[in-house]
């Protein structure tokens, strides 16, 4: 019982190791059957642009202070109007798209890469190397949410690449968990005990047999996560620790227009919906990639 | 069982100690940096340099060059033997525990009064997109949840405000003490998990109702609601349990937020006017009591699992 444990409301449908067929055929398939996965792979192509092309696409500079037009409503010359001080918010919230994917997208990486590999490590080897790693893990757990993210930054000071690293540390365990239990279930299948028969070395084990069958529900939960860690990110800037004045990001543009709630509310409902979108196609993503490459549905159906 | 719960309660204490090891490590690290801390706050202000004496002066005062596991001993033992968290830079006739215990009570309330929210918004919701699966009502309610999960909970709060202060001005904007105030961080801090819990005891519910024993009370001529109340939703809700207790974990990280908007005198907002301030004492017991309390509340539903479901033994 305290092995299992449920990090995201609807991993514990990704937990169980099974066969995945992943066959090319049937990811087109699948993928076919469902035009509301298209249309997110391509929203977040789409977000992936805006993101890079940043700076060619926004209209204006997003730090070209103008008094004169502070708290400008919806125009054609400001999409969004602007901000507390005279900002074009279109133009901030562009960046801040690129500010947001780019800290999501790399501590999303570190973290599912760190904690794969401590995750296989732990559950092929078993023994004193599972408990020195899984107690570890227990206790970053044991900090609930961004608790410990928190920690770090009021430590290491704000700045994009703390954030990363702060991110980074507090999310690896949850991937190492889930990669752990998924090896564990499939070690001693038979065709893991033959290639061990064989002779192959450990490392080649892990890496041809056991890593490409146990990877996918932590991909599943990656794709749920970054949805997860933009909030947090959003939180962390919102509360003044995480990302430094200057550089626009939703999380401190919402911190910082909070003063003008009354009087000029668009300074916090567009990143807010900036926020919520990017957040629901992320989430939509990893939900659709869930149940294309979740077998046991169809057995379910079947049975 | 009693076996069972003394080796759980003694795991309980070391990762309690053991977080509180690391959070002490984390933010007493730099010896350096901590003594000018206090430098800035007793001796020459904020924005003033420190000098090197200063430093030293300090830091022979409070010990800072003792090792690094030596200061946390002490801060323990203290913790342990005299209830002494050490003193506040920041609040200096305040005790760091008289702080924490003063912004405790709070926090709890809110962390209450958002769980009913989820309980008695969640189940009923979740029940009844089971019973009308697939139906518009449930396509209405679960296309709401993953809504309410992409929102972040600082700017549903925000909205609240201006919807129902700023605008409708049914409560007020922040503060604490009348029940009016409550209202509104407690449904900013419940939206995201009561989501969670619709999605999961809607899921839980299905998988119950597909079941033989269910099938077999239908034939039995049982009446539906009898089936759902009595027979289906104990199995429905043992995964919920083990839900309530992470989720409980994310409420009381939540309201380190949702605290601060609504100016609400809790843990959370002390923990951030005290990491602006770097009053390091008070955000290390701040992160301690929060994480003791997030484990004792997991503590606490692996215990009652016993209770709720006979069926499940311990080793």
């Amino acid at each position: 019982m305290s092995e299992e444990i449920i990090i995201n409301p609807d991993a514990r449908r990704v937990l169980p190791a099974r066969s995945t067929d992943c066959s090319k055929n049937r990811l087109y398939h699948e993928v076919g059957k469902r035009p509301g996965f298209q249309i997110c792979l391509v929203l977040v192509g789409l977000l992936i642009v805006v993101a890079i092309f940043a700076p060619v696409i926004s209209p204006y500079d997003p730090e070209a202070i103008s008094v004169k037009d502070k708290n400008l409503g919806i125009s054609s010359a400001h999409l969004f109007g602007t901000d507390f001080l005279g900002r074009d918010l279109f133009s901030l919230t562009i960046w801040g798209a690129r500010t947001s994917l780019f800290i999501a997208s790399v501590s999303v990486v570190i973290a599912l890469a760190f904690g794969t590999i401590i995750g296989c490590l732990a559950g092929y080897y078993g023994g004193i190397i599972d408990e020195i790693l899984s107690r570890c893990v227990d206790l970053l757990l044991a900090f609930p949410g961004i608790i410990f993210a928190l920690a770090l930054l009021a430590f290491m000071g704000a700045g994009i690449l703390n954030m990363i690293i702060a991110i980074t540390i507090s999310q690896w365990a949850i991937y190492a968990r889930l990669m752990r239990g998924q090896v564990i279930s499939i070690k001693n299948l038979e065709y893991v005990q033959s290639a061990r028969t064989a002779g192959l070395p450990d490392r080649r084990i892990i890496i041809r047999h056991l890593f490409p069958n146990a990877i996918m529900p932590v991909v599943i939960l990656a794709t749920l996560d970054i949805g997860h860690v933009i909030l947090s990110v959003a939180g962390l800037s919102f509360l003044g620790l995480g990302i430094p004045p200057g550089i626009p990001e939703w999380g401190s543009m919402i911190g910082a227009g909070k003063e003008f709630l009354r009087t000029a509310p668009l300074n916090i409902i567009v990143p807010g919906l900036a926020i919520t979108f990017v957040v629901l196609i992320f989430n939509f993503l990893g939900e659709g990639l869930r149940d294309i490459l979740d077998v046991h549905k169809d057995q379910v159906n079947i049975g | 069982m009693h076996h069972y719960l003394i080796k759980r309660f003694a795991f309980l204490l070391l990762t309690i100690l053991a977080a509180s090891a690391l959070a002490y490590l984390m933010l007493h690290a730099v010896p350096g940096e901590t003594a000018e801390n206090v430098a800035r706050h007793t001796i020459v202000g904020i924005e003033d340099a420190v000098s090197e004496e200063t430093k030293a002066e300090i830091s022979a005062k409070y010990n800072l060059n003792d090792p690094i596991w030596v200061q946390y001993s002490n801060w323990l033992s203290g913790l342990i033997f005299h209830g002494n968290l050490g003193s506040s830079y920041v609040y200096k006739n305040t005790s760091v525990f008289t702080l924490v215990s003063l912004a405790l009570g709070p926090t709890i309330i809110l962390a209450i009064a958002s769980m009913l929210i989820v309980i008695i918004a969640g189940i009923p919701l979740g029940m009844y997109c089971a019973v009308h699966e697939n139906r518009p009502s449930d396509l209405i309610i679960r296309g709401a949840t993953i809504l309410s999960i992409s929102f972040p909970s600082f700017w549903l709060a925000l909205m609240l405000i201006l919807v129902f202060s700023l605008t409708l001005d049914w409560f007020p904007v922040s503060g604490y003490g009348t029940p009016a105030n409550i209202v509104l961080p407690a449904i900013a801090l419940s939206l995201h998990p009561t989501a969670v819990v619709i999605r999961i005891v809607r899921t839980s519910m299905l998988e119950t109702l597909g079941q033989q024993y269910i099938t077999f009370a239908i034939a039995k001529g049982l009446s539906w609601g009898h089936i759902l109340w009595n027979h289906a939703i104990k199995n429905a809700l043992i995964p919920v349990l083990t839900l309530l207790g992470v989720y409980f974990g994310h409420l009381l990280a939540g309201t380190v937020i949702i605290e601060n908007i609504f100016a609400w005198p809790g843990i959370g907002n002390l923990l951030i006017t005290s990491v602006d301030a770097r009053d390091i004492p008070v955000v290390t017991s701040c992160i301690v009591v929060i994480v003791a309390m997030f484990l004792i509340v997991n503590f606490l539903v692996d215990v009652s699992y016993h209770f709720i479901d006979p069926r499940i033994r311990y080793e």
